[in-house]
Formats: structure tokens, sequence, C-alpha cells
């Protein structure tokens, strides 16, 4: 073994301890996590004017491996404290991947406090209340609209500029969290940015306010939470029924809308509350 | 009945530039080389491609470096610090790597400039927007090579490539190279 030099002078240890130490410094640095919460979510329907969501205290929307009787026992804990009377968990009609829980009596400061402390609970993957807008105008297909129903599902649909890097795209989808990402074939749509991602939303989050986040990236051309979406005209007396109320899986943008077709009711019979507690109650 | 998996591109050069630099290596007449000092700082630039196990075969060409520090410990082997980067604008954004890696660095033959390297650490891959930062970290890993020319003691300059990238998941890997200034 060859003998160590003295080239390693006091002040080169000195320097390099400083070196090592900066590096340690800048490894432990990092943004602050974003914080994905929005004051005031709002819905952009056809007219392209945002209008700001009322939550509704019908029901709230989760999504867990728990069961129906492990979910009572959660919201039990958290309802303790929260004066609001909780009907039994089921699984939701238009959607069974998820459990819909019926409020008989709450507010919507009871419903946004349960719903934030369930977002921070590791047993429930996602957690949503149910809101509602008002428009007041006439929509070029339903006739006029009074109000909107608009239930948030555990997704993104995100539409990224053309030109974007694939390295760049999948570094928004993993900042994100999207566990399950469908990703546009290459082979049928080479030039496809679109995607669709179910979410693991960070604990605490608003989905969207994830959303509205991702949209103001600059390379993103744009994003928004997948939605159930029912637009209640105020006369229940049009001509076909399907067309009253047209719960849309999707965004408000239309080449993304998959349309769920409410099952078929009588026009004669059927409200517009009616039609608005089918999707939020 | 077996199956052959075709080395990737970035295997492949490697093996090629490691054959170059071991034929080489005995021609050389560096004497002793930066591995054989106490300590040494260096600084590298360069170029360096970014692609994903998603990226159905995109690669992202942008600027590559390192900045480290080492300390001998013994007759070829050092010890050191290494922050790894790379960039690329992106549609108004800035798309970069930074890794934090406690690094090896190995000459296996003495009297030559020929190094191998491979380092351990969080690779991050950051998104820098006017709304934030995207970022993702992962466990990290480099390996490279390197020729060391003694240029005006205490300084020499290095060729250098290293391939880096997410050891766990195989998210996003790279190919960096470029030439590096060692002050010992």
């Amino acid at each position: 073994m060859r003998p160590r030099t003295s080239l390693a002078s006091a002040p080169a240890r000195s320097t390099m301890t400083l070196f090592v130490l900066a590096l340690l410094v800048l490894a432990g640095c990092g943004e602050a996590p974003t914080e994905w919460r929005e004051a005031n979510p709002t819905v952009i329907g056809g007219t392209g004017t945002p209008r700001e969501l009322d939550v509704e205290v019908g029901s709230i929307l989760l999504e867990s491996t728990l069961t129906a009787d492990a979910l009572q026992t959660v919201l039990s804990g958290y309802l303790e404290h929260l004066p609001a009377d909780v009907g039994p968990p089921a699984p939701d009609r238009w959607d069974p991947r998820y459990t819909r829980v019926p409020f008989l009596d709450a507010t919507p400061q009871v419903i946004l406090q349960l719903i934030e402390s369930l977002r921070r609970d590791p047993r429930i993957a996602f957690a949503a209340p149910c809101y509602s807008a008002y428009w007041g105008l006439e929509h070029p297909l339903y006739g006029y609209i009074e109000r909107s129903y608009h239930q948030p599902l555990n997704g993104l649909h995100i539409q990224f500029y053309e030109g974007t890097s694939r390295l760049a795209m999948e570094l928004v989808l993993e900042w994100i969290g999207g566990n399950d990402v469908q990703r546009p074939d290459p082979g049928d749509r080479p030039r496809s940015r679109q995607y669709r991602v179910h979410m693991t939303f960070p604990h605490g989050a608003d989905p969207i306010a994830v959303a509205s986040q991702v949209d103001r990236l600059e390379i993103v051309e744009w994003a928004e939470g997948s939605w159930m979406t029912s637009w209640v005209p105020l006369s229940a007396s049009a001509p076909d029924p399907d067309l009253l109320v047209r719960p849309s899986m999707g965004t408000n943008h239309e080449a993304q809308q998959v349309p769920v077709r409410f099952p078929s009711r009588g026009a004669s019979s059927t409200t517009a509350d009616e039609m608005g507690v089918g999707l939020c109650g | 009945m077996t199956t052959s998996t075709p080395p990737t591109p970035v295997a492949a050069l490697l093996a090629a530039l490691t054959l170059l630099l071991m034929a080489a290596a005995p021609a050389s007449a560096q004497g002793v080389g930066g591995l054989e000092r106490e300590t040494f700082f260096s600084a590298a630039l360069g170029t360096g491609g970014m692609s994903c196990s998603e990226c159905v075969g995109e690669w992202d060409i942008g600027a590559s470096g390192y900045a480290g520090a080492g300390q001998r410990i013994g007759d070829r082997t050092v010890l050191g610090v290494e922050l790894g980067l790379w960039a690329r604008p992106v549609e108004g954004t800035v798309m970069y790597r930074l890794d934090y890696l406690a690094t090896t660095r190995f000459a296996p033959f003495a009297g030559s400039g020929f190094f191998l390297k491979a380092g351990l650490g969080a690779a991050t891959l950051n998104l820098h927007s006017e709304i934030g930062t995207a970022r993702t970290t992962r466990l990290g890993g480099v390996a490279g090579l390197g020729y060391d020319f003694d240029v005006d003691a205490p300084f020499s300059l290095s060729l250098w490539i290293d391939a880096a990238g997410h050891l766990r998941s195989e998210r996003a890997y790279g190919l960096h190279t470029g030439l590096a200034a060692t002050w010992r």
C-alpha cells in the first residue's frame, strides 16, 4: 500500500467538509408540499363562465376497501363530536366502485369538516362531497337550466400540449400520485397527449384543487377532475326524460364526456329536486 | 428454450467505452492519476439524455454535469459525494434532475488515469414552473467511467460518461457525458 501523501492539508479537509455539508443541506432542501386546496371550487359549463360550487348536504362519496360496517365505525368516530345523523353506507347507484353515505341531518360546514378528516385517514382512499351550482340560463342542449349537480370522482383527465415530452408528462403524473394511468396507445394514437388518471390523492387534498393546480402547469392544455354531472332544467315537462338529466362521468370538456344515463323515468313524475337528489342524495 | 435479451444502447455504449479505455490505458503515460491524491473537488459539464419506462423510446436531451468532492481511502479508491445535474427547458418550464449521491471511484490500473465510478443516493426529477416545482424523489444510482488527464497540477481534466437512473422502479434513467475539471 502506498503511504498517504500530505497533500490533504488541513484547509483542504475543512473545505471538503464544508462542501459535503453544503451538499447534505441541499439534499435536505425541497419545495414545500403543494397545498392541494381551493377555497372556492368552481365549475365551467357550456357558457365558459365559471360558477361557484355549493356543498350539497344530502350525502358524501367515499372510496375505500373497508366493508360498510367498518366504514360506519370509522364515520362514527369522526361524527362523535359533529352534529350530524348519518345513514348506512351503500354502494353508489351510479358507480358501485364508490360508497355513498347519506346524511339525514347535516350542514355544509359539518360535511366539509368530515371530508377533511376522512381525506387524512389512510383507510379512506377518496372522499368528496356532492356540489351544486346555480345557472339560471338557457342551455343549448338541455333548455333552461336552473341548477347543475356535480359529484367529484377519484380521477383526473389531463390533456398535455402537443410536443410535450413523455418524461415531463410522466413526471407530472407521478407528482400528483396517479396510480392507475390510462395512457394513449402509441400504436393507435401516436400523437395523443391525453391521459386519464385514477388518483391516489395526497392525504388532505381536495381533488378539485389538484386538478386546478395541474391545469395551471405550462405544459398542460387542460386538466380537470372526473365528475358525475347532472344538468337539471327548471321544467320537467320536456318530451324526452332521458335528456332532462344526463349525468356524465368526465370533465367539462365535451370530448371527454362519457354519458351515463339515468334510468328512464316518466317526465311527469320527475321534479328537478328529485333529479338533483338522484345524484347527490 | 432460452431467450436472450438484447443489450440496451446504454449498456452497449458503456461496455464499448470500457473496452476502449482499458485498451488505451497501458499506452497512456499519465503517471499517477487524480486518484492518488488525498482530496479532490471536481465540476463537470456536458450533455445527456433522459428517458423513462413509459416514454416509448423518447429521449430528452439536455445539459448535464456534476459537482463533487472525494477523499482517497486507499491506493486506488476514493469515496466521495456528488451532486448530479441535468436540465432541459420544456414549453416554458424547466425539467431538471438533481441526484445526491455517495460515490466510489476506483482506478483499476496503477499509473493510468482510467477510473470506474459507482454511486447511490437520492435521485430527484423536477419540473419547475411558475406555480411551483413538481418533484419526485426515488432511490437512485449511477455507474460510470472516465479518464483523467493531468493538465497542470493541481488541476486535471477528465472525460466521463455516466448512466444514472432510478434503481427500484426504473421509472427514469439517463446517459450523460462530458468534461470534468478536478482540483486536488
